[in-house]
């Protein structure tokens, strides 16, 4: 994972209403807390930020009062309408240390066995890791043209890097290909359903 | 069948009023696309119902829907021709409360946007509000 270096600034006005005249200025109110270390109000700019977004790294290099802190981005809250970001958390890590991240899973293709009349059911968009820093995967991609009916891809036929395991004993499925089933709308039976013939 | 509580508390409520926006139900949660309410209204069973059934036939199986909302509210009306008072009406119909921006229904495992989109978009003919699609939110 890439990291990218952002400028930010201590925060000294805390509170609704100044996280509010922030936000207008064209600034994110952030949090810097984690590593047994004092919690620290930053905040940064939206055109800094959404580099990181355009790059899809929660892997940060925090520029602040010439100091140098690697952190991740634990939590991102948007607004109500998904638009633009109200707030974000960093927590401080090591390049070292062990993490656990949610790393989104990419499918690549179309199963063959979806040619022959199968479905294809895709459990999960993203994976729960234990992984070091500096070994956490952008995202995880598993082709699935070969795919046939019945086959399926579980959580222990991912090729994870080093340093990188499922956070989960479990062994889950991630994608199958089933037979399809026939696709019976009670509705749609309601509304085709033939008149009763007329009594004499 | 439209959907209804099973048991009520109280049978009839007051009418309330819808301020704000929503503060949860606002992200997808369980599929990859989401449509999402654009304006405060009551959306009826029959409704959710009817968006229901126009989007397994757009679907046609290539994935799977959520309904994110429930109709907790009875609504009552006056029979036609009632003279006013002599206490409230029955129940006409069950209605779910509806802020700006709660996601409505949700679609996971289809691969071809289009065909969500399609769904979505026969969906939105059923409703009496505004709505927009939504996109999962990638961790990052």
């Amino acid at each position: 994972m890439k990291i990218i270096d952002l400028p930010v600034e201590p925060r000294d006005k805390l509170g609704s209403a100044n996280s509010r005249r922030l936000r207008l200025a064209g600034h994110i109110p952030c949090i810097l807390y984690g590593g047994k270390k004092e919690v620290v109000p930053l905040a940064t700019t939206v055109d800094a930020f959404g580099l990181v977004l355009k790059e899809r790294t929660a892997l940060v290099r925090l520029q602040l009062d010439e100091k140098a802190q690697t952190a991740l981005v634990r939590d991102l809250r948007w607004d109500t309408f998904g638009d633009y970001i109200q707030h974000v958390d960093f927590v401080r890590v090591e390049m070292t240390d062990e993490v656990r991240v949610n790393t989104p899973i990419r499918y690549l293709g179309t199963p063959k066995g979806a040619a022959l009349g199968g479905k294809t059911q895709q459990a999960k968009s993203d994976l729960e890791l234990l992984a070091r820093v500096d070994s956490i995967p952008t995202e995880i991609t598993i082709d699935i043209s070969d795919m046939d009916i019945g086959d399926s891809i579980h959580v222990s036929d991912l090729p994870l890097p080093e340093n990188c395991k499922p956070a989960r004993a479990t062994n889950e499925v991630l994608v199958q290909v089933v037979e399809p089933k026939l696709n019976i709308d009670p509705t749609e039976k309601d509304d085709e359903a033939e008149e009763p013939p007329p009594t004499e | 069948m439209a959907l209804m509580p099973k048991r009520v508390r109280w049978r009839k409520q007051q009418r309330g009023t819808i301020k704000g926006n929503a503060t949860k139900g606002h992200t997808v949660a369980y599929g990859d696309y989401g449509l999402q309410a654009l304006e405060p209204t009551w959306i009826t069973a029959a409704q959710i119902e009817s968006s229901r059934v126009a989007a397994t036939r757009a679907l046609a199986g290539r994935g799977r829907l959520f309904i994110r909302i429930f109709p907790h509210k009875p609504v009552t009306s006056l029979p036609e021709e009632t003279r006013m008072g002599k206490g409230k009406g029955d129940i006409s119909y069950w209605a779910a409360v509806v802020k700006p921006g709660t996601v409505l229904f949700e679609i996971g495992g289809c691969s071809d946007e289009e065909v969500v989109k399609k769904a979505f978009n026969r969906m939105s003919h059923k409703l009496p509000i505004k709505v927009k699609l939504l996109r999962r939110k990638e961790a990052l």
